[in-house]
């Protein structure tokens, strides 16, 4: 007989819901801030870019794999979402738009260089842009460090194996913790959609993930 | 509940979209199969993995390169600023130009009001606007310009009759 606590195995606590931090560290909400960038505040942009720009960062980084790629084409979402604020419908939320143009702008990025996979499995590269730093702390364990890494490793290589569609879903529902409707938001798809691709997405891991783990044996 | 249909919940049951009686019959069936069981944790096992993938505390900071590119850029634009440029502006301003003169030129040929003296003058201006144009339609048209020779054989014939 399985207790059911007894299968749940937390590695780390999963990210908090999206939405549950929308705003404000400045006190001003996102459309509050959009309203004054296009009255001309440009300055007010900064606001917008430092709120958001970790968890488009990460968004990027999962989906592509390569951490300078990630920070060129996390600068190319502001841009984008710069030059676009005109045509923000406020009806919306500011960080599912914001992350439409990131998931789309990193799709565009792949779909020019398919190329990219071998070298975007490159460790040294995430230690280098400070994605992994290595741990000057005597009390962390190194294996545990490397073991970690190496998991780190096969997860974005089996993703970097999944279509676009189902990419896209499981780096905002589970790795960056957003809930079903708010990925349904980003992706403009209905949210039975959203569910369909979040179980298959899975199971398509899963598979991937057992036979890379197979051939490592 | 069969080990397939377990399987296929697998997902929902851990992100909770369970109905609570399809809950509790894979909670009951999950206890009792030990594959079923493993499946469940190697689930949660992958996706607490999944979840420690984002990267929170990143040094990443985009904000000085985005300046200096969007106070190049200058204000965003508003969003029918798109209407103004040349692709959709020029064609649009030919449509324009084009309706305007389907739209004139037949209110020009409208007959005017007669029921006032005034209105005569006006009449005058459109007998004048109405016989060029139908000129003009006659140097036009081949067909006009053989009904016109035809009209005007015809005349001379009767002419030539008359006693």
């Amino acid at each position: 007989m399985v207790e059911m606590e007894e299968l749940a195995i937390p590695l780390v606590p999963a990210p908090k819901a999206f939405g549950a931090w929308e705003h404000t560290m400045t006190g001003q909400t996102d459309q509050a801030v959009v309203e004054r960038v296009l009255e001309g505040e440009i300055d007010a942009f900064s606001t917008l870019v430092e709120r958001y720009q970790d968890r488009i960062y990460s968004v990027v980084l999962n989906y592509v794999s390569n951490p300078e790629d990630a920070v060129d084409i996390a600068q190319d979402t502001f841009i984008k979402a710069y030059s676009k604020l005109g045509s923000f419908d406020s009806a919306s939320a500011f960080y599912t738009w914001l992350y439409r143009i990131a998931i789309n702008t990193a799709i565009d990025f792949l779909r020019k260089r398919k190329s990219r996979f071998a070298e975007s499995l490159d460790d040294d590269k995430f230690a280098e842009a400070g994605f992994e730093p290595e741990s000057k702390d005597p009390t962390v364990d190194p294996e545990g460090v490397a073991t970690r890494r190496e998991q780190a490793r096969m997860l974005r290589s089996a993703m970097s194996r999944l279509s676009d569609k189902l990419r896209a879903v499981v780096v905002l529902h589970d790795v960056e913790g957003l809930s079903q409707e708010e990925v349904a938001d980003v992706l403009r798809v209905p949210v039975g959609t959203v569910k369909s691709r979040v179980s298959r997405a899975r199971a398509e891991l899963r598979y991937v993930l057992r036979k890379m783990m197979g051939e490592t044996v | 509940m069969n080990c397939k249909n377990a399987c296929n919940i697998t997902s929902d049951y851990i992100d909770g979209c369970l109905p609570p009686q399809a809950r509790c019959e894979y909670e009951a069936h999950i206890s009792q199969c030990p594959e079923c069981a493993a499946e469940h944790d190697e689930m949660r096992r992958m996706l607490s993995a999944l979840s420690s993938l984002s990267v929170r505390g990143s040094s990443v900071d985009c904000w000085p390169a985005l300046r200096a590119i969007i106070v190049e850029r200058g204000r965003p634009r508003p969003v029918w600023h798109f209407l103004l440029r040349p692709v959709i502006a020029a064609p649009a301003a030919a449509l324009a130009a084009v309706l305007t003169v389907m739209l004139v030129l037949p209110a020009q040929m409208q007959t005017p009001d007669m029921s006032s003296s005034a209105s005569m003058s006006e009449y005058g201006h459109y007998i004048t606007a109405h016989a060029r144009f139908q000129r003009q339609q006659a140097f036009a048209d081949p067909d006009v310009t053989f009904v016109a020779v035809e009209l005007e054989r015809a005349r001379v014939a009767a002419d030539r009759d008359q006693p």
